[in-house]
This record gives C-alpha cells, structure tokens and sequence, in this order.
C-alpha cells in the first residue's frame, strides 16, 4: 500500500534483464519435454468459456481455511457471500457486451480501452512479486516456498495456460495425456547484451531456445488440473 | 486569460472520473481472472491478511470476494462517471476507497504506477474539495493547496523518472529502449523493435526521453503557453506509450494530473 501512496515514479530504470516464465510438461511415466515460454497474453479472458478445472482435489480447489470461514461470520460475511439479485447475475454471467473489448483492440482505441494490456502487466507483476517475495526469504530458515501466496498465484497462471493449451489441442484431435505433469520456472535474461550485439529481442527467444539464462526458481512438480490418468 | 481554480478542478474531475470509469470497465470485462477459479482468486490473496486483525479480515471478504468486488467496481464506475457534477468531498472519498481497494486486491497495484497517479489526483481532488462550503472551492486555500499536492507529484513523476533512466548506462548508451520495446511483457509492434534497435536511433530515442522527463520542471516556470507546449509533448509520450507498450491506464491518469500543472504555471511564471 506504500507503494501507492508514497510512489517511487522510477519506470523502466531496471538495467537488469527481465524475468521470464518457462513451463514443460511430462506424460506420467516419461521425461518432461522442453522448457517453453510462457506468454502473458490471457487467451481464457478472450471469451472462452471454460477455465481451469475446480473440481474437489484439484489444485485449484483449494479449500477456504477454516478458522477464516469461522471469523467471517455475521452481517458483513453475510454480505460477502453474495447477495442474490442483479448484482449477482451480472457476476454469474458469462462475458458478454464487454468481453466482446477484451480482444485486442485496434489503432486509436487502444488509447481508450485495452483490458488485456493491463492483464498482461499484472500477470507479469505476480512474477515480479514473486522473486520479490523469494529475496525477502531469511535463508537460514527453511521455508515452504509453495505455501508462498506469490507462488500460489504464479501456479494458477501456469494451471490456467496448461488448461487453454488442452482446449486448444482438443480442438485440433491432439491427446491431451501428454500434460499429466508440469514443472514451471523463472528464468532471467539480460537482453541488454543482445540489442548492443544487435541480435534478437526477447521476443524472438519465444520460439527458440531457452538456454543461457539465470535460473531464479525451479518449481516443483505438480500434477496438471485438467490431467487424465492413462486406463 | 487565467485559468481559475474552479475550472482547473472540474477539469480535473472530468479527466479523473473518464479514467476510473475505464479503469473499472477494464477490471468488469476481466472479471473471470477474478473468480475463485481464476489466476486473482479472493481464497488465495487473502491469505497475505492471515495475521491481520479479524474486523480487517472480514471487511476484506466482504468487499474483496468475487461478487462484493464486481458489485465494488460496478459503484466505483457509477460514482466516476458523476463526478463532474456532484460537488463536495464525499464522492471523492468513495472513489478513493474504491480505488484502494483495487490495490488491496492486486496485492499493491493493477498497473504499477497509473494506479498510484490516479491515487495522487484523488488525494488533491479530496484536499481541494473539503474546503468546499456546499457551494464551490474557487480561490480557497483547499483548492489551491490541493491543485499544488498533484502539480508536485506530476512533476515529481517526470523528474525522477527521468534522473533514474539518467543513472543507468543502458539508458545512456541507448540500449535500454531497444530493450523495454522487445520486452515480452509488453506489446511493440515489430517494425518499431527493429527500428529502435538501430544504435543511432536508439541512442536518439533513449535521449528524447531522458530529457524531456529531466526537463519538464520548466512546464512550470514559464507561463502557460510554455506549459502547453509541454503537456502537448506530455500527452505525445503518454500516447505512444499506449500505442507501443500498451499502457493505455497511465495516459489517462497522467492526463487527469494536467489542468493542475496549467492551473500553477499561471501562478508561478515570472514577469513577463
């Protein structure tokens, strides 16, 4: 909250290279393939009308901890779990009018209205707060780096590009038993090096290789949300 | 002609409230990365409040869960969009705790620094309007003081940003650009990455940025007329940093901090 209200108005002053989110996935029992770019871009928030699967014992379906759920009771968590009405029907619904914007706009409206520009960037802040977090770590003690919100929050975007990556390999009739597992990491690049020498951007890295860079966390391995066990 | 007071704050008002409103528009037509389900799930993010007392951890579950912040971000664009015309502090101060909570709920900020401009506004916006006696805030002390705290910040905003770029050798040498424009993150159309990655232009580039961010205190010190020219360079940046990295939410929050700048440069030119 410091941060809004005492602004440090430093933008792009950052020599350093910029984090980068890598995933790769395994079949059950096979090695995982290779490490690919995470991109930024929402496809879920494109109109698509399924999201990461929620089922009980998924990693998404994390329950609520008690001891809150016990607090919050009264007029105010009354409140919070949803008043039925216009209110709730409107957050119930699935994008219409509005989510017809969220794809990327054209020309001079994106001046105005461009949601998934500021999707990306926030995608990238929960990156961000995460090496942030992972810093802050005393590393005398030992601690559970995955109970870490940020790193809740970084799995979710992997989960949720895992899950639009099976609708679209559903799409095209391509198994999707290949994903049962995934790994993801942060990786830094310094890009600086490359424009001096006059080579390719980041952005051109997307599709070739990923060697090179620093990592800054390997995750664990998790089994995918939307993963089929083999019968 | 001088402008008065009063119209710097309605203007203000109006740029503010068209800010807010597409600030909440975006977060409304985003809303499925907010559910329990999606990457900004409440159950998640309310665990950084865990130690918190149990009265802030049951205000946040009843304003900051899926439904209470749809329902939040629906008021916060309804409260904006009359803005303009609803005199008085406390439509301003609503807008301020809506837009607090916005950052609760993005842990900080949505968008880094368009989130803290747009805090700063509100801030001189309230300062300026609790002077108010039901009527208008023209001349008062409120207004002016209030006109002065977001005058300070924008050019703050400018200033330190350009001395921080001034620090780095990437940015002196002109490689930094090159690089932010290829950054994943962001969106550069890849005519303009090959273009900036020629040495000269880059360096070019880099510089044009460093100094108009260095220099923009002279906005303020040499009439309106030199003011305009700057908040026109202002609005050019904010502009392409729309079109090129897509940061459409700083254009707006910059642009709401304008008529202040117009607002002091009035009042702080020397003899002419």
């Amino acid at each position: 909250m410091l941060r809004v209200l005492l602004p440090s108005w430093r933008f792009f002053d950052d020599s350093a290279g910029s984090p980068r989110l890598l995933l790769r996935t395994a079949a059950f029992d096979a090695d995982f393939g290779p490490w690919r770019a995470l991109a930024f871009a929402p496809r879920s928030a494109q109109g698509s009308s399924s999201g990461p699967d929620t089922s009980p014992g998924s990693p998404s379906a994390r329950p609520v901890d008690s001891r809150f759920a016990r607090t919050s009771e009264g007029a105010l968590s009354r409140l919070a779990r949803a008043p039925e009405g216009a209110l709730s029907r409107f957050a119930r619904a699935p994008e219409g009018a509005l989510a017809r914007f969220t794809r990327a706009p054209q020309g001079a409206l994106r001046l105005l209205f461009h949601p998934l520009s500021g999707l990306r960037l926030a995608h990238y802040s929960l990156v961000e707060h995460l090496l942030d977090e992972l810093a802050e770590l005393d590393p005398s003690v030992a601690a559970d780096v995955t109970a870490l919100v940020s790193y809740r929050l970084v799995l979710r975007l992997v989960e949720r590009e895992l899950a639009s990556a099976d609708e679209r390999e559903l799409a095209s009739s391509v198994a999707i038993e290949r994903r049962l597992r995934f790994q993801f990491k942060v990786t830094l690049f310094d890009e600086s090096a490359d424009v001096a020498a006059g080579l390719r951007g980041s952005l051109a890295r997307h599709d070739a290789s990923f060697d090179g860079g620093e990592d800054l966390l390997v995750s664990s391995i998790h089994l995918s949300p939307t993963a089929r066990f083999p019968p | 002609m001088m402008l008065s007071a009063d119209a710097a704050l309605h203007a203000t008002a109006c740029l503010l409230g068209v800010s807010l409103v597409l600030q909440s528009l975006e977060l409304l037509s985003i809303r499925r990365e907010l559910r329990d389900d999606g990457v900004f799930a409440w159950p998640v993010l309310r665990d950084d409040y865990a130690r918190a007392p149990a009265v802030v951890r049951v205000l946040f579950d009843a304003s900051l869960a899926y439904r209470p912040f749809v329902g939040l971000l629906l008021l916060q664009t309804v409260v904006a969009t009359a803005l303009p015309w609803c005199p008085g502090p406390w439509p301003v101060l609503a807008l301020l705790l809506t837009a607090l909570l916005v950052c609760v709920r993005f842990r900080g900020t949505y968008n880094g620094g368009s989130d803290a401009m747009t805090i700063v506004v509100l801030l001189g916006l309230l300062i300026a309007r609790s002077g108010e006696d039901g009527t208008r805030a023209t001349g008062s002390t409120a207004a002016r003081v209030g006109l002065g705290y977001i005058t300070a910040q924008l050019v703050l905003s400018y200033v330190v940003a350009g001395l921080a770029k001034l620090r780095e050798p990437a940015w002196r040498r002109g490689h930094a650009l090159p690089r932010l424009l290829s950054a994943h993150q962001y969106e550069a159309p890849p005519g303009l990455r090959a273009m900036a990655r020629r040495p000269a232009l880059g360096l070019l580039a880099s510089w044009a940025v460093i100094t108009f961010e260095c220099a923009f205190p002279s906005a303020l010190f040499h009439g309106p007329r030199i003011c305009l020219v700057w908040l026109t360079l202002g609005l050019t940046f904010h502009a392409l940093n729309a079109l090129t990295l897509g940061l459409n939410r700083f254009l707006w929050a910059w642009l709401a901090a304008y008529p202040a700048l117009l607002f002091w440069s009035e009042r702080l030119a020397g003899p002419t």
